[in-house]
């Protein structure tokens, strides 16, 4: 235990204080986004999306939150579409995180070639098509629920913001039906997030998380996506197969097969919003594998006011796992199920104020802040496993 | 009974509703169009069906049939005729239909159509474009453009 010196504690206070101007200012700055885009010119298009919010947990850490509420997560992301011939174009996007530190990535970066409309070519770093929302990851205005269903867009290796290699995509009308469809190939790049008992270096299994990338190599991938007759309703299939390299505890390397697949539903009307999805993941023969569904049900019972309930369930495999190299109470870190509850104000379809509250059990995200609650959870063979989270936020775009 | 009769009474009321709201349709029970679509003087289309029409403004059909590029253009959201070219058009009301864009843009897909201020604005961007596709209030139609009729 370390005592903490005086002026330690003044500059901490200095840098929440700072922290928490951050904050205020960022609110200022998003509640005065322009309602629309900004076009420079005829061919050049400025779209952005983001958020902010404050996610407080009852004990564990769970994704945004944790047990002392923090306060800045704030995400900004920019989009830019060039129109550089009437069958040519270029579009990037920028996104700008914090937790803790400020940092930026580049989402995606393509150019496209459109032969027709039902048939496009990209090349660069394409978006990652899969289910409802890998493509449009962190666009808060498009959902009912600050957060994204874990069980297929968390941290845990189904899904990325983007491939690298080629994507070939279109549209296919009937008169009354119609059929999109995505191909891919290339290599996939995420973020991956597992408890510290699971990690691949020893030193770090009494962590309580240990985020990484993940790389999915060889990949081809596609989705279909049917709308039929019915206004508002669509439904789809995605899946991709890959490779993995796989380090063994003698460093040995491997390359196991990478499978997912995952099918969707859609329905969305002026009141209503349902989405339900279902996926399985595959690595290697019987390495480890994992299943994941989620159900959420939105409704405005004013043109403002949403209620929103969802169910969020993911189970990994522990059928291939080495069970005496792991600790009593893994199976609890193969299980995370999520019951949400949202009140939202949407002051615009592109601004809203989110209130959602979740009741989680398993501790596949959700982990004991202190790496000693880790290390007695070995003798006392269970972890916490019940966790209850508030998260107050908004979310824009434009 | 009291629950049977507040259904009765609900049907009655819903009935009447669908009869009043007959009010304002012609001696052919046909509701006079709160709006035209109004394309190029030179298009040779004369009327498309309305799921084209759809298709043509969420830039999901970017060609006419004799291969030009289709140039849609919008009124802004706030506008009533933009309201009901979208309830009638697309069959969902204007936030769906900016759901739709903010999908698109965001997954790389597409942009919306060019939104112009007022009805003058359209007949005179419909007017210099030969790909270009709008729709404004009956009043605001000049020779200067072409009407498309819309079929179901």
């Amino acid at each position: 235990m370390f005592l903490h010196h005086p002026s330690n504690i003044d500059s901490q206070r200095e840098a929440g204080v700072r922290r928490r101007v951050a904050v205020l200012v960022t609110i200022v700055f998003l509640a005065a986004v322009p309602s629309s885009a900004l076009e420079i010119g005829e061919n050049l298009f400025i779209h952005g999306f983001g958020g902010w919010a404050f996610a407080q947990t009852d004990e564990n850490l769970y994704l945004i939150g944790d047990e002392n509420g923090v306060w800045d997560n704030v995400q900004l992301s920019l989009n830019f579409t060039a129109d550089i011939a009437p069958r040519a174009r270029v579009v990037a996007q920028v996104a700008m995180t914090q937790e803790d530190e400020l940092e930026t990535d580049l989402d995606y970066a393509f150019g496209e070639w459109k032969f027709s409309d039902r048939a496009r070519l990209r090349l660069g770093r394409v978006k990652h098509p899969f289910g409802i929302y890998a493509e449009i990851f962190d666009v808060g205005t498009l959902r009912p629920f600050y957060m994204l269903p874990q069980s297929i867009y968390g941290p845990q290796g189904i899904t990325a913001k983007s491939v690298d290699g080629i994507g070939f995509l279109g549209i296919l009308d009937s008169p009354t039906w119609s059929v999109s469809y995505d191909l891919y190939a290339g290599e996939i790049q995420g973020t991956l997030q597992v408890p510290g008992p699971f990690a691949a270096d020893p030193d770090d299994r009494f962590q309580s998380e240990v985020v990484s990338d993940f790389e999915v190599e060889d990949v081809f991938g596609l989705r279909l996506e049917v709308s039929p007759p019915l206004a508002g309703l669509r439904f789809g299939l995605s899946a991709y197969t890959g490779e993995q390299t796989v380090v063994d505890v003698q460093q040995a390397t491997t390359k196991q097969s990478y499978d997912v697949v995952g099918v969707h539903i859609g329905y969305e009307d002026e009141k209503w919003l349902a989405r339900a999805e279902a996926s399985r993941f595959d690595l290697g023969d019987d390495a480890f594998g994992a299943d994941g569904a989620y159900a959420e049900l939105a409704y405005h019972v004013t043109e403002n006011w949403q209620l929103a309930v969802r169910w969020d369930w993911w189970q990994g495999d522990n059928s291939g796992l080495d069970l005496t190299q792991l600790p009593p109470f893994v199976n609890q870190l193969l299980e995370n199920e999520d019951l949400g509850f949202a009140i939202n104000y949407w002051f615009t379809p592109r601004f809203v104020v989110k209130l959602n509250y979740h009741v989680i059990k398993g501790n596949r995200f959700a982990f004991p802040d202190d790496p000693d609650e880790i290390l007695r959870a070995f003798f006392t063979q269970q972890l916490e496993d019940e966790t209850e989270m508030i998260v107050f936020g908004v979310q824009f775009s434009f | 009974m009291t629950s049977m009769f507040r259904w009765c009474l609900a049907t009655v009321l819903l009935i009447a509703l669908s009869v009043f709201s007959g009010v304002g349709q012609d001696a052919h029970g046909q509701r006079e169009p709160a709006f035209r679509v109004i394309v190029h003087p030179s298009s040779t289309v004369e009327s498309l069906p309305k799921k084209e029409v759809s298709r043509m403004f969420l830039k999901r059909r970017t060609q006419w049939p004799d291969g030009g590029q289709v140039t849609p253009v919008d009124l802004p959201e706030s506008s009533d005729i933009r309201r009901q070219f979208s309830r009638t058009v697309h069959g969902r009301g204007v936030d769906i239909i900016a759901n739709y864009w903010v999908r698109e843009i965001f997954s790389g897909k597409r942009v919306p159509p060019k939104q112009l201020k007022n009805a003058a604005q359209v007949v005179e961007f419909v007017r210099d474009n030969e790909g270009a596709i709008g729709y404004v209030n009956p009043g605001a139609v000049t020779d200067e453009v072409k009407v498309l009729e819309v079929i179901e």
